[in-house]
């Protein structure tokens, strides 16, 4: 793998805690797109965010039942935002609110990989490496479609050989890991465990070891460990002023005349088996954030930018039993930017009445998601369809990259 | 050098220690430039080793020089106490905080009867029906931890991170506190403040990339049988790679031994 450190002085402009993963080969693709000088931000929700909550289609019939106290509705508890007349938006995303309705957000919704089951890991490793099936973890898509793509002028010649070695706690996301040199910066100090984590433990050690139980229970009461739901360590990537703070520095760098012109991002605790409102609140107040941080920061250069937010599935239609919802198949994605024509949620709508979903509980999808990226590629980057699917999203010859996603 | 113990049968006065001190004057270490032979070898300054008898636990040591304080050494190294002290301190670290009095009893009738022979007292503790209850009852030790973290993730961070992380947890490297050394255990070590520092610790070493690892697999391979459905389950319901192989390193069966 090569990825180097970022020099001090991008550790300082960076700022934030967290990590950020972009290309340090950064080609300047004038000739992509009618002279363009392009920005394409790819955003991991790790965990499978709900779809069905974040933009949820209160128009359907069956939601509301499905969904039951978590379900939203447009003024009644929960209040969403309102997108078109048949999907709203959660609440605590009122930016991207804003850019759906000047045309420069998009939601893709009822989509999925190649990807069936129900691991997160495998799950995310094809989400990430873009091949049909787990297993391929070595390279992922957004590094492979560096490599195909029109060489330009590289913008930021010799930052791959300036540093050296890995920081510890540095963990590039597999989407963005390959053979194209990438920049990485990650903070020199412990990540801080994340609430999540120590909640899983409690659950854990609950059932096996009373000792180990007791100990992280006075942990937490003492404010030693991070725990409860969203809680998260300060700046990590699944805490929102961390996405914020993420996003505001890949934006950064992105913005400058010779910085790189594709990144990857990984935001983390999406996986709301329990008491999902409030934890969604939190992290798509994030995710919200990161969207206005990268319309504020990339400044002049938003107009050429998309920024994509993916999960390696959907989740269940139906609420489960601790007001949360369990692994499922159909999910939502987010594109958000000055170049992404906007202002709709594309959706072939596979219906939620119960002969209606996949396996009697799941979203079904109809929309593959490489078909958008691969839109996104080829329109906004000029990648080639006939090597898209071929070298970055292996076997999906037969997906065709969808039409019409770029201003 | 006494070995301490609460056995009521056997107890030792600031006499005994101050006797102790006079016998071994003279006892020193050979630097460089000074008459004694190789820096860092024992030597022993006969000028500098205060004449006369004293005595030790009831024991009076004529004066020969450095003889007497073997002599002292010899005794102490076969006195019951010893046999127990040593006894308990084996079974203790292997077996359970609180061995059963007949294993202990049987291993320091070991020591006694070998006069001293420790590989044949690790036979009777193998021996033993207790070494082998496959039930984890102690932690592992902030060093013994990081060790196992280590070999079970194949990282090799740098040595100073290694120091920096056993100085976090609690068990500088080599440089205990008092002179009786680290405890072994399990109140010793079973702090929140310990567990906050072993989450983070879990948490750094799983995020070190390149994160290849498969914590399914990774989980069956290093725990083997002891790998029970609750970790397996959480393990496999993880929301990361990075979150399950902490899971892992955090499980009970990880922590314990």
């Amino acid at each position: 793998m090569a990825y180097n450190i970022a020099s001090p002085s991008r550790r300082a402009l960076l700022g934030g805690a967290g990590a950020l993963f972009s290309s340090a080969f950064m080609p300047r693709f004038a000739q992509a797109a009618g002279g363009r000088d392009p920005r394409f931000v790819v955003i991991i929700l790790r965990g499978a965010l709900d779809g069905l909550t974040a933009v949820p289609p209160i128009g359907d019939p069956s939601y509301k039942e499905l969904r039951q106290s978590i379900a939203l509705t447009t003024n009644g508890p929960n209040p969403a935002l309102k997108l078109d007349g048949f999907f709203a938006l959660d609440s605590s995303m009122p930016n991207f609110a804003r850019l759906y309705h000047a045309n420069q957000a998009a939601v893709v919704h009822a989509c999925a990989t190649a990807y069936r089951d129900r691991s997160h890991f495998d799950g995310q490793d094809v989400l990430e490496s873009g091949y049909p099936g787990p297993g391929h973890t070595e390279t992922g898509w957004l590094n492979r479609l560096l490599l195909t793509l029109p060489k330009g002028e590289h913008v930021m010649p010799g930052a791959a050989s300036t540093t050296s070695g890995l920081a510890i706690g540095a963990n590039a996301p597999l989407v963005i890991r390959g053979k194209a040199p990438v920049l990485g910066w990650a903070p020199a100090t412990l990540k801080p465990a994340s609430g999540e984590l120590s909640q899983r433990l409690m659950d854990l050690y609950s059932h096996t070891d009373p000792l180990f139980a007791r100990l992280l229970t006075e942990g937490i009461a003492t404010g030693k460990i991070a725990s409860g739901l969203g809680v998260k360590g300060r700046g990590s990537p699944g805490d929102p002023n961390g996405m914020e703070q993420l996003a505001t520095g890949a934006a950064r760098l992105l913005a400058q005349p010779d910085g790189p012109r594709i990144a990857a991002l990984a935001f983390e605790g999406w996986d709301t088996h329990a008491q999902e409102i409030g934890r969604l609140t939190r992290l798509l107040t994030g995710l919200d954030n990161s969207f206005a941080a990268f319309e504020r920061e990339l400044g002049p250069a938003w107009k050429d930018t998309v920024v994509v937010a993916i999960t390696e599935f959907g989740r269940t239609a139906r609420i489960n039993g601790t007001q949360g919802t369990d692994h499922g198949t159909g999910a939502a994605m987010f594109l958000a930017g000055g170049a992404v024509r906007g202002g709709r949620v594309i959706a072939d709508w596979p219906g939620l009445r119960q002969s209606q979903l996949r396996d009697g509980r799941d979203l079904a999808a109809t929309t593959d998601m490489r078909a958008i990226l691969k839109g996104v590629a080829v329109d906004l980057l000029g990648g080639s369809p006939a090597v898209l699917g071929r070298d970055v999203f292996p076997g999906s010859e037969a997906v065709a990259p969808m039409k019409g996603l770029i201003v | 050098m006494l070995p301490r113990s609460s056995q009521t049968y056997w107890r030792y006065t600031q006499r005994d220690v101050t006797s102790f001190a006079r016998i071994i004057t003279g006892w020193t270490v050979a630097r460089p430039g000074n008459r004694f032979g190789i820096p860092g070898n024992f030597a022993f300054n006969e000028n500098a080793h205060e004449p006369g008898a004293h005595a030790v636990l009831g024991v009076t040591y004529q004066n020969n020089g450095i003889s007497q304080g073997r002599a002292v050494l010899r005794d102490l190294a076969h006195h019951p106490a010893t046999a127990h002290h040593i006894a308990l301190k084996l079974a203790r670290y292997f077996v359970t905080d609180t061995p059963p009095p007949r294993l202990v009893a049987n291993m320091a009738a070991t020591y006694t009867r070998t006069r001293g022979d420790l590989s044949a007292v690790y036979q009777t503790l193998i021996g033993s029906d207790e070494a082998w209850d496959p039930k984890l009852v102690k932690i592992r030790s902030p060093l013994e931890y990081l060790v196992a973290l280590l070999r079970a993730s194949g990282e090799r961070p740098k040595p100073n991170l290694i120091v920096g992380v056993l100085n976090a947890m609690g068990q500088p490297l080599w440089n205990p506190s008092g002179p009786n050394g680290f405890s072994d255990t399990v109140d010793a070590w079973a702090s929140s403040e310990g567990l906050a520092t072993r989450i983070d610790v879990a948490n750094m070493v799983a995020n070190m990339p390149p994160g290849r690892v498969d914590p399914r697999r990774f989980a069956s391979d290093t725990l083997g049988a002891l790998l029970s459905p609750d970790t397996e389950h959480a393990i496999s319901r993880a929301e990361t790679k990075a979150q399950a192989v902490s899971i892992a390193f955090l499980s009970p069966e990880f922590q314990r031994r």
